[in-house]
């Protein structure tokens, strides 16, 4: 298993998912910054949690939308798979592999934007002292919030790499994506958000944490199922 | 079913309604190259495709070098190397990191990407991105990745597609050593006649999905009556005549191909035509070769229908 998730992560050199991976949380910390220059002196904790909804909200889907048609877009657009499908390998793998990888990248995002988010404060500290937010960063609360988001996405997530792996068209993962989204945002309010699994990563945050426990379940335990599902059902698919 | 390197029997495949494959037996011998032969469309990738567990059979069973491709498609497919399309390569990566993919995800040695590099001879295009190669190259290097791990059998569908003339001729060249240099027996599809004839010691020929000829090509040959070929001022007056004296011809293009091999029949056909006033501008024997047998079978199946 090691292996194939080695030959994935060397397939994604030259690839836009690095640059994705690097500009995704950077918008969501330059955002963060402009805020924080009209607004000086904002407690850490407040800034960090308007941060991460910001995050879960609208980027986290969206990357992962395009996150998950690129790594599938790696096999459809030279139509690699016929050869790949022809090794003699378990195709499991090679799904379980691209899963792997799309968590990976995810996770660090998702790392990169606790680490910015603590370097803007810094800067901050150092350069502007009278502005800088106040306390300390609070690396439990990012620790746990960052965390629970990046398990409650693998539903979401394991549903765009599943669409993206099924058609070769762009298309169909971008349209799920937006919808998911849309869907996620017209819901927020809404109790039932947490059932929506372009919703639950903001579930974490939103309505002061009060679903953040059933989303984090739903998120993993429903992102599980739909992996195994998806490995199931591409795996004995014809090529 | 060892004794051969490919071997179907009653193999079909249904996509809905429409046998793209039937009742296919066929039987590729260990250590030549099999020409798989037919036009587009005549279920020629589809056979591929079963052989290398991409589809699943609706009838039937195909078995490399004994082991059943739907039961043991992992052990079946340790026998294989393929060549399926040019482009499936990841072009943002070079040559030889393209080869490193998959001799990873088979576990081999370092040195084996140097050792197929060697067979196509692309040592010095191997650390170039794929994006800069030629057609030629990128399919010489899809046929080193296909002999990464020495498989027994190496699987080439339409090797020289797209190919200039010089690229033709090297991948030729390439193919026809490969049983001795490599120790593999090809299965080599094609539409390109005149270079499996070249290449191929075995061909099968595939028409509506029914494998209609399989066998050595010299005994495949010798099926062939011999042929004169007519050109004239007038084909239509001269199939006429021809007919009418108790010939077979074939219409081909401006040409009438007339099954007759004697010179004293070549002699009655040029007075039957002159009598009849129409101009022979050339009368040839044409050699047995497999453009004449498939020209020759696809009008037999033509007229049959």
């Amino acid at each position: 298993m090691w292996t194939s998730i080695n030959v994935e992560y060397r397939k994604l050199k030259g690839s836009l998912i690095w640059l994705l991976a690097l500009v995704a949380p950077s918008l969501v910390t330059v955002l963060v910054t402009l805020i924080a220059l009209r607004r000086p002196r904002m407690d850490w904790e407040f800034m960090f949690t308007g941060s991460t909804g910001l995050w879960a909200f609208f980027v986290l889907p969206m990357t992962v939308t395009a996150l998950s048609a690129l790594l599938a877009n790696i096999e459809h657009a030279p139509r690699a798979w016929d050869h790949m499908f022809a090794l003699p390998i378990q195709r499991w793998r090679m799904f379980a592999s691209k899963a792997v990888i799309l968590m990976s990248v995810v996770g660090v995002m998702t790392a990169l934007l606790a680490v910015e988010l603590w370097v803007v404060g810094a800067l901050f500290a150092a350069f502007t002292p009278a502005t800088a937010p106040q306390g300390e960063f609070p690396w439990p609360l990012a620790l746990r919030i960052l965390g629970m988001m990046w398990a409650t996405s693998l539903f979401m997530a394991m549903i765009q790499l599943w669409v993206a792996l099924r058609f070769r068209s762009f298309i169909a993962p971008l349209t799920i994506g937006l919808g998911g989204t849309f869907v996620a945002v017209a819901a927020f309010n809404a109790k039932e958000a947490m059932f929506v699994p372009w919703a639950m990563p903001v579930s974490i945050v939103g309505a002061e944490g009060v679903n953040a426990l059933p989303a984090f379940q739903l998120g993993l335990v429903g992102g599980v199922i739909t992996l195994l599902a998806m490995i199931v059902h591409m795996s004995r698919r014809e090529a | 079913m060892g004794g051969y390197a490919v071997e179907s029997t009653g193999l079909g495949k249904r996509f809905g309604a429409r046998w793209a494959v039937q009742d296919v037996a066929l039987r590729a011998p260990v250590g030549g190259i099999y020409g798989f032969l037919g036009r587009n469309g005549a279920g020629k990738t589809t056979f591929i495709r079963l052989l290398l567990g991409l589809l699943h059979p609706s009838a039937g069973r195909i078995c490399v070098f004994g082991h059943d491709v739907s039961r043991d498609r992992i052990k079946a497919a340790r026998q294989v190397g393929a060549l399926l399309e040019a482009r499936a390569t990841y072009d943002q990566l070079t040559g030889r990191e393209n080869l490193n993919i998959t001799r990873q995800l088979l576990k081999l040695p370092s040195a084996e990407i140097d050792r197929v590099l060697e067979a196509v001879e692309m040592r010095d295009a191997a650390d170039r991105k794929l994006g800069h190669y030629s057609l030629g190259m990128r399919q010489r290097l899809g046929l080193a990745r296909a002999m990464l791990g020495r498989p027994r059998l190496l699987v080439l569908d339409e090797p020289m597609n797209g190919l200039d003339p010089d690229g033709i001729r090297d991948m030729r060249d390439i193919i026809r050593t490969l049983p001795e240099r490599v120790g593999a027996t090809v299965f080599m599809s094609s539409h390109m006649l005149s270079e499996v004839e070249q290449t191929a010691t075995h061909i099968g020929l595939m028409h509506d999905g029914q494998l209609i000829l399989d066998g050595p090509i010299a005994d495949m040959l010798r099926l062939i009556e011999p042929e004169l070929s007519v050109r004239s001022s007038d084909p239509g007056r001269a199939a006429q005549v021809l007919k009418a004296a108790g010939y077979v011809t074939i219409e081909d293009g401006a040409t009438l191909l007339v099954k007759a091999g004697a010179d004293r029949e070549a002699a009655r056909i040029n007075r039957l035509l002159l009598d009849a006033g129409v101009d022979v501008i050339e009368l040839s024997f044409r050699r047995a070769n497999l453009e004449a047998l498939y020209v020759s079978v696809q009008h037999q199946k033509a007229e049959a229908a």
